[in-house]
C-alpha cells in the first residue's frame, strides 16, 4: 500500500477512511442514500439538481466506528460548468477551505444506466482516493429483468468494491456499511490511459505551476484542467496570475495536440461501452416504456399544454374547495382561545396583548395553513413524479423568447413554494448572466407567503354565497399569471438592457417518471408545516407584539378604541403616509400593513387582524367580513373591488421578504443586486397598483 | 487517431434541428466553443453515437446514452448528424 500513503489526506492505521463523500450524476439517489445512512431528512426529488450545496452528516458503521458523510450536488463531469458542479469538484480536489479532501468516496450510479453514469465515475476513480461503487436502483434493474455481472464489472475497474442496493427501499445498507469499514479499500483504476505524448505535454505544462505551489505534486494530470473549467477564478482559490499561466499552459497543449480533449471523452465512452457490453444483460427490446408513453402525451404540443392547464386548475380549485373545512376549525380554535383569555384573565394590557396582539396576529396567518399545505402537496407531487422537469422542457420556447432557457424555469417553479430555495436552485444554471437574471426575477413568482394576502383579498372581494367558485379560482390564477408574466417581462428587459451578453442554451436531462413516494411527499408537507408554524411562532409573533404595542401606545384614555388607534404610534405613522398611498386607493390602516409586511408578506394579514381586534375585541366576525364593512370617513366602503385588486397587484410585485434579500446577497456576493432587486420590484409594485386603482376609477368602478 | 468507420460525405450532414420526430441519427460533428462542445460530448453526444429524436415541438428531446436529454433549438443547431442506417 505504499502508493496509498503517498496521499497525505489518507488516514493511516487500522481504521478505514473516517469520512466519505457521496458523488455521482444528478438524480442518481445520493441524497436518498445520505438520508438512509445518517437519518437526516435532506430534500429529495425526481429531477436533476435538487441538492446544490454540500451537507455534512454522521453515521455509525457496523463496528461502531463513527464516520462523517458528505452529501454533494450531482455533476456530469469534473469539468464543472455551473456553481453546483463546482462545489463537487472543489471538495473532491481539496480546494475548499471549509471542507477537507474526503478520505473515501461512495460513487453512486444508477444501475439502470451505467453507460451514462460511469463517465463521471471514471474521472473520480483517477483521483487517487479509495472508492466504493454503489449500484443504486437495483429494484428497477430487477423490475426490468436486467442483470449486471458485478464480478466482471469490479475486475474491469481495478478491483473496485461494488455494492448493489436500493437506497429508496433501504436495501443493501448493511453490506454498504461493511464495505465502508474495510481498511483495505483498493485504489481504483478507471482503465483509461492518456496517450503518452499528451501525458508528457500535461506533465511539462504543470511543472512550473507545481513549483509555485498552486498544484499539489501528487495531483493527477487532469486536475488542473478541471480547475480551469470554472469560469469564475474567485472560487477555486487560484489568483489571477496563476489563472493566466494555467490558461496559457492548457492553450499551448490544445494547440500542440488539437482535439485531444474530445478524443479523451470519446475514449472514456468507448471504454465504458465495452465494459457495459460485457456486464449488462438486458431483456430484448420491450417497446416503449410507460415513461415514453406518458411523455408522448404530457409533452405533446397540444395535449401537453392541456394537461398542464388541467393540473393547475385542479390545484387552484382544491385550494378553495377542500381548505374551507380545516380553515374553519383553525378559526374556531383561535376564537375559543381568545374567548378563554378574555374571560379568564383580569382586564389589562397583558390580556389585550395576548388576545388582540398575539392570538389575532398569529392566528390570522395560521388559518391559511390548509391552503399552503395543498400548494406544497402539489409541488411535492410534481417534484417527486418527475413532471417538474417536463414543465421546464415545455417552457423552453417561451423562456428563450425572453433570453433565458427552460432550465431557468425550474428555480422559477420552486419559487412558487418559497423564493429562498428557488434562488439557491439557480446554482444549476451554467451561465452567470442567466443565473443572475433568474435570481432577479425569481421573487416575482407567487410564493406561499403571498397566498394569505391573496386569499384574504379575494374573500373580501367576492362574497362566497352568491358568486360561483370559478370567479375566485380565476382571480387567484390571474395573480399567479401576473407574477409569472412579470418575471418574463423583467427577464426580457434585463436581458435586453441591463446585463449584456448571449443567453446560454439548455442541456437538461429528463428523469424517468416514478410513482410518488407518499412518505416523502407527506414528510415534505410536514416539514413545511413545521417551518410555517415556526415562522408564525417567531417572526410573526414578534412583529405582532411590536405592532400591538405600536397600535396601543401612547394611550389616550377617554376616547373609544377606534379613535385611540389613530393616536397611537402606528396610527400616526399611517396617517402621515396616507397621502402618499392614496393614489393606490389605500387608507392609513392598509399603510400600516404595508410597512409591517416589509419583513414578511403574510404579516399584512396579521396586521389587519390585530388592528381590528384592538378596535373591537368583542367582535369575532371573520376578518373578511370586517374588512367588507370598513368605511372611510365619508361613509364609502374602503375595500371596493378596485382597492382589493390594487392591493393584490401590489403584493404580486413588491419585494417584501427579508430572507430573500439575505439569500440574494449571499448568492451574488454583495449588496448591489439585492438592493437593485428591492428597488425595481418596489417601484413596479407602486406603479402597477396605482395604475390599477386609477384605471379602475376611469372605468367608473367605485 | 482517425476513426476507422467510414463517414458519409460532409455535404450530406444535416442539422439536428431539422430531424423529425422518431428518427434515429448519428452525430457527425458539433460546432461551437470548445468547452461547450465538450460538455455536449460528456452528456453523450459524442461523434458517431446514435441518438433518437423523441420530440421536437419547442425544444428537442433526444434519447441518448440511455436517458432522455432535452436541448434548446440553439444547441440542436450546432449538432450535425446523418440519418443512421437502421
Ligand atoms: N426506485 C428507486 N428510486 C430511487 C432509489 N434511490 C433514489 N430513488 C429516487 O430517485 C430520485 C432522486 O433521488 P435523490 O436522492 O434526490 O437524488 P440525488 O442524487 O441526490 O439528486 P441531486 O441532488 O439532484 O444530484 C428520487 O425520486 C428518489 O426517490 C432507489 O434505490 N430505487
Ligand atoms: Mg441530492
Amino acid at each position: 500500500m505504499s502508493e496509498v500513503s503517498a496521499y497525505d489526506s489518507l488516514s493511516e492505521g487500522i481504521l478505514g477512511p473516517s469520512n466519505f463523500a457521496l458523488v455521482g450524476n444528478p438524480n442518481c439517489g445520493k441524497t436518498t442514500l445520505f438520508n438512509a445512512l445518517t437519518g437526516l431528512k435532506q430534500k429529495v426529488g425526481n429531477y436533476p439538481g435538487v441538492t446544490v450545496e454540500k451537507k455534512q452528516g454522521e453515521c455509525f458503521l457496523n463496528n461502531g466506528q463513527k464516520i462523517s458523510l458528505l452529501d454533494l450536488p450531482g455533476a456530469y463531469s469534473l469539468h464543472a460548468r455551473s456553481p453546483d458542479e463546482a462545489v463537487l469538484r472543489d471538495v473532491l480536489l481539496g480546494r475548499r477551505r471549509d471542507t477537507p479532501r474526503p478520505e473515501g468516496i461512495l460513487i453512486v450510479v444508477d444501475a439502470t444506466n451505467l453507460e451514462r453514469h460511469l463517465y463521471l465515475a471514471t474521472q473520480i476513480m483517477e483521483l487517487g482516493i479509495p472508492c466504493i461503487l454503489v449500484l443504486n436502483m437495483m429494484d428497477i434493474v430487477a423490475e426490468r429483468q436486467m442483470s449486471i455481472d458485478q464480478a466482471t464489472l469490479s475486475s474491469s475497474l481495478g478491483g473496485l468494491p461494488i455494492i448493489p442496493m436500493s437506497a429508496a427501499k433501504r436495501e443493501g445498507l448493511i453490506e454498504l456499511k461493511h464495505a465502508m469499514a474495510r481498511t483495505d479499500i483498493p485504489l481504483p483504476s478507471s482503465g483509461i490511459k492518456l496517450d503518452t505524448s499528451i501525458a508528457h505535454g500535461l506533465e511539462s505544462a504543470w511543472h512550473q505551476l507545481r513549483e509555485t505551489g498552486l498544484l499539489h505534486p501528487k495531483q493527477n494530470l487532469l486536475e488542473p484542467l478541471y480547475i480551469l473549467s470554472d469560469r469564475d477564478p474567485m472560487h477555486s482559490g487560484v489568483d489571477d496570475r496563476q489563472w493566466k499561466s494555467l490558461e496559457a499552459a492548457s492553450k499551448a497543449l490544445a494547440e500542440a495536440h488539437p482535439g485531444w480533449e474530445d478524443r479523451l471523452v470519446a475514449k472514456r465512452y468507448d471504454t465504458i461501452h465495452s465494459v457495459v457490453e460485457k456486464v449488462v444483460r438486458r431483456q430484448a427490446d420491450q417497446g416503449p416504456t410507460l415513461s415514453d408513453r406518458l411523455d408522448g402525451f404530457l409533452l405533446h404540443p397540444v395535449w401537453g399544454w392541456v394537461a398542464l392547464v388541467a393540473i393547475l386548475s385542479v390545484l387552484f380549485t382544491l385550494i378553495f374547495k377542500i381548505a374551507d373545512g380545516p380553515m374553519g376549525w383553525i378559526e374556531t380554535f383561535f376564537d375559543t382561545l381568545a374567548t378563554q383569555v378574555t374571560q379568564g384573565m383580569p382586564a389589562g394590557d397583558l390580556r389585550d396583548l395576548i388576545s388582540d396582539g398575539v392570538i389575532a396576529g398569529v392566528g390570522g396567518v395560521v388559518v391559511f395553513l390548509p391552503q399552503i399545505l395543498i400548494l406544497f402537496f402539489f409541488i411535492g407531487l410534481m417534484e417527486d413524479t418527475g413532471y417538474m422537469a417536463r414543465v421546464a422542457f415545455m417552457m423552453d420556447r417561451v423562456m428563450s423568447r425572453v433570453g433565458l432557457n427552460g432550465k431557468s424555469f425550474l428555480p422559477l417553479l420552486s419559487s412558487h413554494a418559497c423564493a429562498v430555495p428557488g434562488i439557491m436552485a439557480t446554482r444549476t444554471i451554467d451561465h452567470p448572466k442567466d443565473r443572475l437574471i433568474t435570481i432577479l426575477v425569481s421573487p416575482l413568482a407567487g410564493c406561499s407567503a403571498r397566498l394569505p394576502v391573496y386569499l384574504l383579498m379575494i374573500a373580501t372581494l367576492v362574497p362566497t354565497e352568491e358568486i360561483p367558485l370559478l370567479t375566485r379560482v380565476g382571480f387567484l390564477l390571474a395573480m399567479y399569471a401576473l407574477g409569472i408574466g412579470g418575471a418574463f417581462l423583467f427577464a426580457w428587459i434585463f436581458h435586453r438592457g441591463l446585463i449584456k451578453g448571449e443567453g446560454a442554451p439548455m442541456i437538461l436531462e429528463l428523469p424517468s417518471y416514478k410513482a410518488p413516494a407518499w412518505s416523502a411527499v407527506l414528510w415534505h408537507m410536514w416539514e413545511r408545516t413545521r417551518l410555517f408554524l415556526r415562522r408564525a411562532g417567531t417572526v410573526i409573533l414578534t412583529i405582532s407584539i411590536v405592532l400591538w404595542a405600536a397600535l396601543t401606545y401612547p394611550r389616550s384614555e377617554q376616547e373609544e378604541p377606534a379613535m385611540a388607534i389613530e393616536h397611537s404610534l402606528a396610527g400616526q405613522l399611517g396617517k402621515w403616509m396616507e397621502p402618499a398611498i392614496e393614489p393606490m386607493g389605500f387608507d392609513w390602516k392598509i399603510g400600516i400593513g404595508l410597512i409591517a409586511s416589509f419583513a414578511a408578506r403574510e404579516v399584512f394579514v396579521s396586521t389587519m387582524s390585530i388592528i381590528y381586534s384592538v378596535e373591537d375585541s368583542e367582535d369575532l366576525k371573520p376578518l373578511r367580513d370586517r374588512l367588507r364593512s370598513e368605511k372611510r370617513r365619508d361613509g364609502s366602503a374602503v375595500y371596493t373591488p378596485r382597492v382589493c385588486l390594487s392591493l393584490m397587484v401590489f403584493y404580486v410585485f413588491a419585494m417584501q421578504c427579508l430572507s430573500t434579500v439575505a439569500v440574494v446577497r449571499r448568492e451574488t456576493n454583495g449588496w448591489k443586486w439585492p438592493l437593485f432587486q428591492f428597488a425595481y420590484m418596489t417601484l413596479t409594485a407602486l406603479l402597477a397598483s396605482t395604475l390599477v386603482y386609477q384605471i379602475g376609477g376611469w372605468l367608473g368602478q367605485s | 487517431m482517425e476513426t476507422t468507420l467510414e463517414r458519409p460525405e460532409a455535404s450530406n450532414w444535416i442539422k439536428l434541428n431539422h430531424v423529425s420526430r422518431g428518427q434515429k441519427v448519428r452525430v457527425q460533428r458539433i460546432e461551437g466553443q470548445e468547452s461547450f462542445c465538450n460538455r455536449l460530448r460528456e452528456m453523450g453526444f459524442c461523434e458517431l453515437t446514435e441518438i433518437q429524436i423523441l420530440n421536437n415541438s419547442g425544444a428537442m428531446l433526444c434519447q441518448v446514452c440511455g436517458s432522455k436529454v432535452c436541448l434548446s433549438r440553439q444547441v440542436a443547431d450546432a449538432i450535425l448528424v446523418t440519418p443512421s442506417a437502421s
